[in-house]
């Protein structure tokens, strides 16, 4: 915890400082100048909006589709598919990143098994170009994000008592009923978790946009990283970096207080109705 | 469905045929009948494992037995889920919907069904005033108390009018106080209603105070099918009289048959019991008598009294206070005896040996 906080504060310092001209070093005078610049930096600025954004939607996406499959796996009553599907997603987790976007690089490329089984069945009449832009850096990204979302989920789901949906099918209720009145409000909890979890990991990511974007694709830290690694400017960057973990912060506190206010206004709405 | 098959017994709301059901390599259920009728109010009585609850679970479509029909209404339902069922079970903690008010918890079925606001609202309403709870109906099931909570989840079984209710377990979660209330509360609540009953339990007064018929489960089977004075005072066998607190329960052998009746011999005492058919000399037979059957009075000399049909004389061994009786157990020639008098009546012949008379009408043969 101490090291974090000293390497926050080695952050900070480094982005009031300035760079000197022409050297690679970068000391007085320390000054706010790199914050001013960037509210004049028109891209930059651009793509600290864009990666918030993008990555609401990358979130929503992964939490749409893993909410129904983590609840599959927890009511499947055969211990050897469940523990199959466990096996799946925690064998993704082995790979690293880097190997796992290679990997999707060689699948959705022109020339890739995907493409090639699309023309082969006739769905398409020519490949299509799913990598090094935001399509393949999506794809990738949800897959990457996918296992974490989906532990946390289940972990919830998991502990959701099954005699809530048998109330609920006793009463009348069908699986898809049960599932949004019933489900779904008491896993709203989880959801929540989830969705900070699977949001920090995507505003943060580097390696996707990297390998996959080719060099189109500019997600927040590979801006940073340009600005340190072309311009080198270690003090700009250090700035950006943080307006950026400012930004997140916001944005996740923003979040994590819908979480707990929707709820409350929801039920004294329900309240206020039947009085 | 369209088959009938009730065929002529248009009053069976309820058929179970041939069911059997096993967990893994343990038989639950083996081989079960049951036949009730519209409006009455059953218990499945026994204690853990005798396979009561999943009875109860099968008839509700939770589990599917694994062989044999249940039949509603003449129509078959074992294969079909619960939501497609005529039944609505009250569940042992109740399962009321944490993030819905009591209200929106009891119109939850008619929501599910469709049912028009209004015709909802009216129907909740009515609904929540037959369990007194009307002035809770705004509020969240964990504002409530075990007692409040039953009464909603009972509100909510209820209103979508189901052929069958089912209870399992329903005032295992109250405390004593609370209980007999509700027990008194449900039985009137369900005559008012008419609806057809069916609860779990494993304990015999709530069976005997709520019940038109109880069904005394043991090892997967019906022991004993009746209303509840034929199981209290003749229950069929060993596991019957045991779980109905029979407290003296003998074994020994048929000396001679007679026409009134027939003689049971056990350690060269000989009492007069109620004839049975197979009765033979030399069989060997269990008979039961209950506590309050056997009567007792205080015996000044021993030696040399004179002793009637079914009379010995014993001495106290024990004896425990209960209210206003007295439990003795009484050491006799047959072994020990539990009876129970009345504390004024002990007081006069406590410490003196005491005469135990076995009315041969109150002896219970047992299989």
């Amino acid at each position: 915890m101490g090291l974090l906080t000293l390497a926050y504060v080695i952050l900070f310092v480094s982005s009031t400082s300035t760079m000197a001209p022409g050297t690679l070093s970068f000391g007085a005078p320390y000054d706010f100048s790199n914050y001013a610049r960037f509210a004049d930096d028109a891209i930059l600025k651009g793509v600290v909006v864009y990666t918030i954004v993008y990555s609401i939607f990358v979130t929503a996406a992964v939490l749409l589709l893993a909410f129904p499959f983590c609840y599959a796996i927890v009511r499947i009553r055969r211990k050897w598919l469940r523990s199959l599907f466990l096996f799946v997603l925690v064998v993704t987790f082995f790979s690293g990143t880097i190997t796992r976007a290679y990997s999707w690089l060689i699948v959705l490329g022109k020339r890739g098994p995907f493409n090639d089984l699309m023309l082969q069945l006739g769905l398409i009449d020519q490949p299509l170009s799913l990598i090094y832009n935001t399509t393949g850096v999506t794809i990738a990204l949800l897959h990457y994000l996918f296992p974490y979302g989906a532990f946390v989920l289940i972990g919830t789901l998991k502990n959701l008592p099954e005699i809530y949906e048998e109330a609920a099918q006793d009463l009348g209720a069908g699986r898809l009923y049960t599932f949004i009145r019933v489900i779904i409000p008491q896993s709203l909890g989880g959801l929540g978790s989830a969705w900070i979890l699977v949001y920090s990991l995507s505003l943060s990511t580097f390696v996707m946009p990297l390998l996959l974007g080719g060099g189109k694709v500019v997600l927040l830290s590979n801006a940073v990283y340009r600005e340190v690694e072309l311009n080198y400017d270690i003090p700009y960057a250090a700035a950006v970096a943080i307006i950026f973990v400012l930004a997140s912060i916001l944005t996740i506190s923003l979040a994590y207080l819908l979480g707990k206010v929707v709820p409350r206004v929801l039920a004294n709405r329900a309240l206020a109705s039947r009085a | 469905m369209t088959r009938d098959f009730n065929g002529g017994e248009p009053d069976c709301i309820l058929r179970l045929s041939g069911i059997t059901k096993s967990f893994g390599s343990t038989e639950v259920i083996k081989s079960l009948d049951l036949k009730i009728d519209r409006g009455a109010f059953i218990t499945l009585l026994g204690p853990s494992g005798s396979g009561k609850t999943t009875l109860l679970r099968m008839i509700g479509g939770f589990t599917a037995p694994d062989s044999g029909q249940i039949i509603i209404n003449g129509k078959q339902y074992e294969n079909l889920p619960p939501e497609k069922r005529p039944t609505s079970m009250m569940f042992q903690s109740y399962a009321l919907f944490p993030n819905l008010t009591v209200f929106e918890n009891v119109a939850f079925g008619l929501r599910v069904r469709k049912f028009p606001r209004r015709e909802i609202d009216t129907k909740v309403h009515e609904m929540l005033e037959l369990v007194d709870i009307t002035n809770l109906k705004g509020r969240y099931p964990k504002q409530l108390s075990g007692g409040q909570r039953q009464r909603v989840a009972l509100a909510r079984s209820l209103v979508i009018e189901p052929d069958i209710l089912l209870l399992d377990e329903p005032f295992s979660a109250l405390d004593e106080s609370l209980r007999s209330t509700m027990q008194l509360e449900m039985r009137d609540i369900q005559k008012r209603t008419g609806v057809t009953t069916i609860a779990v339990t494993h304990d015999q007064d709530e069976a005997m105070i709520l019940s038109d018929h109880i069904a005394l489960m043991g090892n997967g089977r019906i022991v004993q099918y009746g209303i509840p004075t034929s199981l209290y005072d003749f229950p069929v066998d060993l596991y019957a009289a045991g779980f109905m607190k029979v407290e003296n329960i003998l074994n020994g052998r048929i000396d001679r048959v007679s026409g009134t009746g027939a003689v049971f011999t056990m350690a060269a005492s000989s009492l007069s019991i109620p004839s049975s058919e197979d009765d033979a000399p030399g069989r060997s037979v269990a008979i039961g008598i209950r506590s309050e059957e056997i009567r007792i009075e205080g015996c000044s000399q021993p030696e040399t009294a004179s002793l009637g049909e079914n009379q010995l004389i014993g001495r106290v061994a024990e004896f425990y206070l209960k209210g206003e009786n007295v439990l003795l157990r009484v050491q006799t020639e047959i072994g020990f005896l539990e009876t129970r008098t009345k504390r004024k009546h002990y007081n006069e012949f406590r410490d003196h040996p005491v005469l135990v008379t076995i009315p041969s009408e109150s002896v219970i043969r047992l299989k």
